[in-house]
């Protein structure tokens, strides 16, 4: 999968929610994020699928906090977005106005 | 209210899933929303799932992922095992039929005998919350004397009354104690089985009365004054044909009159080894166990089983621990008294007693059937021996490729444990199904009172458990060595030397001493069937030194019947004056056992001049014992009538007790006593010896002494032409006596098959285990041999183009395959050797090194075994050289 290739529909939403939470993109808030926007369940193995695969193409990065006993003693995972991740959105949104400019859809 | 922790599994699913450091966001992410977000364990559930590969089919919420989400986790390895697995089984479609036909029985067979012993001493008493009810029973130390009656392991009323009373772990204790008791009809009288039970009996085991009422606490305070039963279902239904109207009305139990007030429900058949009928207030003893002194009051008296339900919260330790202090407490005023509490979940045989009966007896069939699995799994193991070397080129190219031996093992190993999960699945229907019909058939050839035993032998969640348990360890046991055999490889010769494999040579010895198991443990079985079939031959022409044709029994209990001595010695002599005068009747004799019938009296004896006291073995016989049985008076002389009821000072002996008392010496005017008698009674005449005790063995120490009709229970037997008519006689005369009085008439031949009964169920089952084991290892020896002659055809060919006769070759092939048979056998023979001493009470006097059985199975073996190998020599004899010579 090259750099230029656009982003999918849930991978722009996810990558999206990681921007919007900045300091506080963990598991938890992405995904209450995601559901109280879009009105839509998302479960927690799709999210981490979508997560992990947007890391191994460089466009978010991760780290583990300390244990918190509200987790059962687990660390959260926090992620940012990375420069590649930025270009990506960037690229996708213009892509995406660009094919928009023009359309009407009620006389589709 | 807080939740603590989401649901165990549903993390452990996710751990197994998962990469750590994956799980450790997963998790936490779910942990904190589960907590905090008050989210359900459903919701929970379908989260873990949807981390699962997508694969596996499940699919939960909004996603758009592509396949393989979530790869590198175990699962999804096991997943892609499997559908291997199944893909390469279905290409050898006969091999793997094989395979699944001996996992199936030999696994069903072990699942049969389980249920069995699952039935007897596992499963919990069908009341309600069964897990609570747990049975008390005591052992002692210390202690001088205890009265028993039923089971010394038994409690006394008074220590009854103080675990009930002082306890602080049960929400009820309840105490029975089961008996016999005879029922008046309109047709005459019947026996039934009855328990009595203290009041609260039926609440503590959360089953109560369908129809009317329980017995209520009052009912168990004054003696004597409850005569109330309730009836169990199954007696309602055969006796009083489901009457809805029977509340209320009367039945005449040990000739006393008794309401009924209730009738228990449906499948409870009370909590003893044999069904019950009914039950009464446990204040009734008087009438109901009459002749047994001081039921209530003796405090040293074994004769009640407790049953307590625990309170709830209160675990078997605490409960255990409460109760011992009781159990201290009560030690402590009866110094130096030790008393150890049995206390377990209650089952049909809680009876410590009953239980050493049930597990050792278990032990023995487990085994066996035990080593037909053996048998089985070392088929198995040959067999996918065989098959890995044909595959061994496959493993290679995957070994080669970077494949750890590890990751081969596990695909080889869900290979097997698919095999034996769907065989043990397919082992237990097996056993449901056949096992049913073969209990039926067990119990048909017992004696009544234990076929009554109310079992209930359906499939439950521990007989599941150990198909289970027993299909992993079977998958593992015939899996794991083959696959580690075949991934020992040394690749550059596979890869380049094509198809003639490496390590044949030192498989070989692998397949060898499967083969040599297969053979030792099925000779094993070969010679005990071998056996026990020559000791029900025995047994059926074996001369028990009496006569048992044409000689009919009855046996009474009076004391039931309320008689007094002085009216039971009436009763017997008038019974045998009226017999005697009757045609067709040739003898009749009173004696206090029915010769065979399966009870002897036991007492202590010591011989004059010596103080050692040893048990023996008493019969109370009239003159006319000897002669209507036939027994020789050998030395000395019979009883005579003057002695009979005067309580004559005579004894006569059997010839081994004259020669274990009195060794070359003449016993006759020898004297020895009784039990706690003071005064010595004169050997009077020698018996010969008979087996009318024990048909597996002359009892040591015999003596007759002169019956005492005042004795309530005796058997009169008589002696005529037609046993029939003669059973007819004897019923009609005890009818025109006292028609209220019960009667048990046998026939003495009858009891033979009653003692011939274990050998001949142990005879089928033997034979049956024999015989599996033999076609298993028939077909274990075809198989090891033929692979090996396909393996070997290439050398077999070069042989015979070198000038090799198809006979030379015939004798090769068979010689060198039947090698592992012959030291199989040989341990075989040692193993039966030392194994069959546990089968002497069924030989019936043949010798459990029998000669014969010995070497006729070993014959048998081996030309099973000669005729399994020689059908692929065959084959190999008929090779055509040049054929083979270019076979690659």
């Amino acid at each position: 999968m090259s750099g230029r290739d656009l982003l999918g529909e849930f991978e722009q939403i996810v990558l999206l929610a990681v921007v919007r939470l900045e300091e506080n993109a963990y598991g938890v808030p992405i995904r209450s994020d995601i559901e109280r926007r879009t009105k839509r369940s998302v479960s927690i193995g799709a999210l981490y699928s979508t997560l992990d695969r947007l890391e191994a193409k460089g466009f978010v990065s991760s780290s583990f906090s300390d244990p918190k006993p509200e987790r059962g003693g687990r660390a959260r995972r926090y992620f940012r977005i990375e420069a590649p991740g930025v270009k990506a959105l960037a690229r996708t949104r213009e892509a995406l106005i660009t094919m928009w400019d023009g359309v009407d859809l009620g006389k589709a | 209210m807080a939740k603590h922790e989401p649901p165990r599994l549903a993390m452990l699913l996710l751990r197994l899933c998962l990469a750590k450091r994956s799980f450790e966001a997963v998790a936490g992410d779910l942990f904190e929303e589960y907590i905090s977000g008050g989210r359900s364990a459903w919701w929970f559930w379908t989260q873990v799932f949807s981390t699962l590969p997508r694969r596996l089919g499940f699919s939960f919420g909004y996603s758009e992922e592509p396949r393989g989400a979530c790869l590198n986790n175990p699962l999804d390895t096991i997943y892609a095992d499997l559908r291997y697995a199944i893909r390469t089984l279905r290409r050898t479609p006969s091999l793997t039929a094989a395979i699944l036909i001996a996992t199936t029985l030999g696994i069903g067979v072990n699942a049969g005998i389980f249920s069995l012993f699952n039935a007897l001493a596992l499963r919990p008493l069908p009341v309600k919350d069964a897990g609570r009810v747990v049975s008390i029973y005591q052992n002692f130390k210390n202690v001088k004397t205890r009265n028993t009656h039923g089971a010394v392991t038994l409690f006394s009323w008074s220590e009854y009354e103080e675990y009930r009373d002082n306890n602080l772990v049960l929400a009820g204790l309840a105490a029975f104690a089961p008996f016999d008791a005879t029922l008046g009809t309109a047709e005459g009288v019947r026996r039934v089985q009855g328990q009595l039970i203290s009041c609260n009996y039926f609440f503590v085991l959360g089953r109560r009365p369908v129809l009317g009422r329980d017995f209520s606490g009052e009912e168990c305070k004054a003696p004597n004054a409850s005569p109330y039963i309730v009836l169990s279902h199954a007696f309602w239904k055969a006796r009083f044909g489901s009457n809805p109207r029977v509340v209320g009305q009367p039945a005449v139990l040990n000739r006393h009159e008794f309401t009924i007030i209730g009738v228990a429900p449906v499948g409870f058949p009370g909590t003893w080894l044999s069904a019950t009928d009914f039950w009464a207030p446990i204040t009734m003893e008087k009438a109901l166990m009459p002749g047994n002194e001081g039921l209530m009051s003796d405090p040293n008296l074994s004769w009640l089983c407790l049953l307590g339900r625990l309170k709830p919260g209160v675990s078997m330790a605490e409960g255990r621990a409460n109760l011992d202090l009781i159990a201290k407490r009560i030690d402590q005023s009866q110094a130096p008294r030790e008393t150890k509490l049995i206390i377990q979940v209650a089952s049909l045989f809680s009876l410590p007693e009953a239980r050493q009966v049930v597990f050792s007896v278990g032990a023995v069939l487990m085994v066996a059937v035990g080593l037909v699995l053996l048998i089985a799994c070392a088929n198995v193991a040959n067999l996918l021996l065989a098959r890995a070397s044909g595959r061994q080129r496959e493993i290679a190219v995957r070994l080669s490729m970077g494949a750890t031996r590890a990751r081969l093992v596990q695909q080889l190993l869900t290979e097997s444990l698919l095999l034996s999960l769907a065989g043990g699945a397919l082992g237990a229907i097996f056993s449901f199904w056949t096992f049913n019909a073969f209990y039926r058939w067990v119990f048909s050839n017992l004696p009544p009172e234990v076929s009554s035993v109310p079992m209930n032998l359906g499939p439950d969640v521990r007989v599941l458990e150990f198909c289970l348990a027993l299909s992993l360890a079977t998958g593992i046991g015939f899996g794991l060595l083959p696959a580690l055999q075949a991934t020992r490889l040394d690749l550059n010769r596979v890869l380049k030397e094509e198809s003639r494999p490496a390590g044949w040579r030192s498989r070989g010895w692998l397949r060898g001493s499967l083969l040599a198991t297969q053979v030792a443990v099925c000779l094993v079985l070969l010679v005990a069937a071998g056996l026990i079939m020559r000791g029900l031959i025995a047994a059926q022409s074996l001369d028990p030194g009496f006569t048992v044709h044409n000689v009919v029994a009855a046996s009474f209990d009076l004391e039931h019947e309320g008689y007094t001595e002085a009216r039971a010695a009436n009763f017997y002599r008038q019974l045998q004056d009226r017999l005697r005068t009757q045609p067709g009747v040739r003898a009749v004799a009173l004696a206090s056992v029915v010769p065979l019938g399966g009870s002897t009296r036991g007492t202590e004896g010591a011989v004059d001049g010596h103080d050692e006291r040893v048990p023996l073995t008493l019969s109370l016989v009239s003159p006319e014992y000897f002669e209507l049985l036939d027994i020789p008076i050998v030395r000395g002389r019979c009883f005579q009538q003057s002695e009979n009821s005067s309580h004559a000072p005579v004894v006569i002996v059997s010839e081994s007790t004259a020669r274990r008392f009195w060794p070359g010496v003449d016993p006759l005017g020898k004297r020895m006593r009784f039990g706690d008698e003071k005064t010595y009674d004169e050997v009077i005449g020698v018996a010969k010896d008979v087996y009318t005790a024990d048909l597996t063995e002359v009892v040591g120490i015999f003596v007759y002494r002169p019956v005492d009709t005042s004795e309530a229970s005796l058997s009169i037997l008589a002696r005529g032409k037609d046993p029939a008519s003669l059973a007819r006689q004897l019923r009609a005369t005890v009818e025109g006596l006292d028609r209220n009085v019960l009667v048990n008439v046998t026939e003495i031949k009858d009891n033979l098959k009653m003692w011939q009964a274990p050998s001949r169920i142990l005879v089928v089952l033997s034979s049956a285990l024999g015989l599996f084991a033999l076609l298993l290892a028939a077909t274990g020896i075809f198989g090891v041999v033929n692979y090996a002659v396909s393996q070997r055809t290439h050398e077999i060919g070069t042989r015979m183009a070198l000038g090799a006769s198809a006979r030379n070759i015939l004798r090769l092939v068979i010689a060198q395959s039947l090698r592992p048979v012959f030291v199989g056998a040989l341990v075989g023979m040692a193993g039966a050797a030392a194994t069959s001493r546990i089968l002497t009470s069924v030989l019936f006097g043949v010798s459990p090194l029998d000669p014969l059985v010995f070497l006729g199975m070993l014959l048998l073996l081996c030309v099973v075994a000669g005729l399994a190998s020689y059908l692929p020599a065959y084959r190999a004899a008929r090779i055509d050289p040049s054929s083979a010579l270019r076979h690659e």
